[in-house]
């Protein structure tokens, strides 16, 4: 069998891809079981997207973001984001020096290529926008100079779904602009096990830098190359389309749950994810299994659900999943 | 002098004829009436009856009834006015029964009634009064010597037909509703059992599936360069073919939750192969550029082909296979 183009991309992802074992392999020796957080950490960072994370504390999100950068040799930064937070706190401000006699610019935490924006849910809105915008146009303003933010830059944002006093919900509009929703649960049992005699052991496990940010910004542009077919574009808008209008893929039964379907940031996100997903298999074209791995992340956040929809306890993963047994694979 | 005499004898003459004429006119209107009981307890029912007797072509102007006769007399009800028939003597009888109580004790005038009536041929009106009448109303006589009694609760009315006609109304309308309802079940049933009897038999789907993958062959379409389509339409005869046989919903599966989905199933490993081998080609091709040489085109038609003749006797899934999961589960 002949495989014009897609042989060489193949190889060429072999060789690029090479570093992935080697992260897997760092961040397996902190971190127990959540393979799909770390899998999705990836996936954020080959394909330039933000995550946010949904999880009850103590599911070692801190330690999985802290330890990735740890082994890209990047810079981390972790910002508790509380109700007296100012956007100044976290992009930077000008202060008067008086040695110089003039202002300087002191760059806040945001300066970093991994930022782990830790209940973003419990700062005002003003805050939450200066964060946001700053993933989005991935530079800063500070006083009248705009800084570039470095590169990679990957947000990690954390929700409690538990806790929901006291707190501003991210508005729809902003909640778009991370790439996959990420929600963990508790790790089994046989995990926790290891979990436990790690921690009351005399050695914790460190990892070691393994690749350079150079590295992830080359996979990244190889990422980028990875094959969708035609056939793979129209699995993408079928179901991105059945979340807007249900009734013309037989799911008629959806008409009255869903408020608002994914917007056209979900398609370009879901075939970026798709992308990154078939590199971290080592495959230089992506298949109908990588979409449904990534579909769950990349829509929860992009449907949302009429007031019917609550009431009868549906949840957008049920909707997904319906989605997903409804729309014919090519 | 003899001219006053005349005068003053002739007029009295004059009005005593006018008064005798009068008087003659009212001797033959009588008004007359009755009690049935002149002594009655304090709210004790009896009937007042008055009658009139005038001569044929008399206009009488018979009194409109309030709640009262006198002061003391209450009226219950009454009857309508009865016309009898002449009497011998050319003279009409009217007549009406009043129903008629009082509450105060002691002795109690009832009134003589004023009747109206105009002889024929005269517009005159002339006034008959019926005999007054005496009541007595004794009170109750009290044995102030025995014990008080307690208070009686409130009495329910006896119920009227009138009350209970709704019900009934109520209850022969759910009745007819309830044996309609059973009337059309009966004949739903007797349809659904009797339409088998004239359904056509269904095609086995491996009948279906062999004879379009046969056409596919027909069809050359590899040989005409169209090897993308000629891959997707065989994997969409197999997997509707896998969808009825088997029902597993392959037409919405991948290739990996198909084969997976199929592991249920005693169905021949070296079958198992063949379609597992040619759904990866098939993948490749669709998603991937591939271009299979002219062999693999062929043997993929022929492996689906020997995939769907070995596997149709296998519809339900194997007991084991079935039982070892569920013992996985719990």
């Amino acid at each position: 069998m002949i495989v014009t183009d897609i042989k060489e991309l193949n190889e060429k992802i072999q060789r690029e891809s090479q570093f992935i074992d080697l992260i897997n392999l760092e961040m397996n020796k902190v971190i127990i079981g959540q393979k799909s957080m770390t899998e999705r950490l990836m996936i954020g960072l080959l394909s330039n997207g933000h995550i946010l994370l949904e999880g009850v504390p103590g599911l070692a999100k801190t330690l999985a973001i802290k330890s990735l950068a740890n082994v890209i040799k990047a810079d981390f930064s972790r910002i508790q984001f509380t109700p007296d937070l100012l956007p100044a706190d976290l992009l930077g401000t000008l202060i008067y020096s008086q040695k110089s006699e003039e202002f300087v610019v002191r760059k806040g935490p945001i300066f970093a290529n991994f930022i782990l924006a830790d209940e973003i849910n419990r700062s005002p809105a003003k805050v939450q926008s200066a964060l946001l915008e700053a993933m989005q146009e991935k530079q800063v303003t500070i006083g009248e100079k705009t800084f570039k933010l470095p590169d990679p830059f990957l947000v990690m944002a954390t929700q409690n779904p538990i806790e929901q006093e006291g707190t501003y919900p991210l508005p729809e509009a902003q909640v778009d602009r991370f790439m996959l929703k990420v929600v963990i649960s508790y790790p089994k049992k046989e995990e926790e096990k290891l979990i436990l005699r790690q921690n009351i052991s005399n050695e914790m496990p460190a990892t070691n830098s393994v690749i350079s940010t150079e590295d992830i910004l080359k996979a990244r542009a190889v990422v980028r190359e990875v094959y969708l077919d035609e056939k793979i574009e129209n699995y993408i808008t079928d179901i991105v389309f059945a979340s807007r209008f249900p009734t013309e893929y037989r799911l008629k039964k959806f008409e009255k749950l869903i408020s608002y379907g994914g917007s056209p940031r979900a398609s370009i996100n879901l075939a970026l994810a798709a992308k990154a997903y078939a590199f971290i298999k080592r495959r230089g074209y992506v298949i109908p299994e990588d979409i449904r791995a990534v579909a769950h992340d990349v829509l929860r956040h992009r449907i949302g659900l009429t007031y019917e929809a609550e009431a009868e306890n549906i949840t957008t993963e049920e909707i997904i999943n319906e989605i997903l047994n409804t729309i014919e694979v090519p | 002098m003899m001219k006053q005499w005349f005068v003053k004898y002739f007029g009295i003459a004059l009005v005593a004829l006018i008064g005798l004429s009068d008087w003659a006119t009212a001797q033959n209107v009588e008004a007359v009436s009755s009690i049935s009981a002149d002594t009655i307890l304090p709210g004790q029912q009896i009937t007042y009856e008055i009658n009139l007797k005038a001569p044929e072509g008399y206009l009488v102007e018979w009194p409109l009834w309030e709640d009262t006769l006198s002061k003391e007399v209450e009226i219950i009800r009454h009857k309508d006015v009865e016309q009898l028939p002449l009497d011998d003597k050319g003279n009409v009888w009217m007549r009406q029964q009043l129903t008629v109580t009082s509450f105060d004790t002691g002795v109690i005038r009832i009134p003589p009634i004023a009747l109206h009536f105009s002889p024929k041929g005269d517009t005159s009106k002339y006034e008959a009064l019926s005999n007054g009448l005496f009541l007595r109303v004794i009170p109750v006589a009290i044995d102030t010597s025995a014990a008080f009694k307690p208070i009686k609760g409130i009495q329910k009315a006896p119920l009227t037909f009138m009350e209970i006609l709704p019900w009934i109304i109520g209850f022969l309308g759910v009745a007819l509703i309830a044996l309609f309802l059973v009337w059309y079940f009966v004949k739903r049933q007797r349809r659904t059992t009797e339409m088998p009897l004239f359904e056509k038999p269904k095609r086995p789907p491996h009948l279906t599936a062999i004879e379009a993958l046969e056409n596919l062959r027909h069809e050359r379409l590899w040989q005409n360069g169209k090897v993308k389509e000629y891959y997707s339409q065989l994997t969409d005869i197999v997997r509707l073919y896998i969808e009825q046989q088997f029902h597993v919903l392959a037409v919405e599966m991948t290739t990996d939750e198909i084969l997976s989905g199929l592991k249920h199933f005693s169905i021949n490993p070296e079958a198992m192969q063949k379609l597992s081998g040619t759904l990866q080609i098939a993948d490749l091709v669709k998603f991937a550029k591939a271009q299979p040489t002219a062999l693999e085109n062929d043997l993929s038609l022929d492996h689906m082909l020997d995939f769907v003749k070995e596997s149709y006797g296998n519809g339900q899934p194997a007991e084991a296979a079935f039982s070892e999961e569920n013992q996985d589960k719990s």
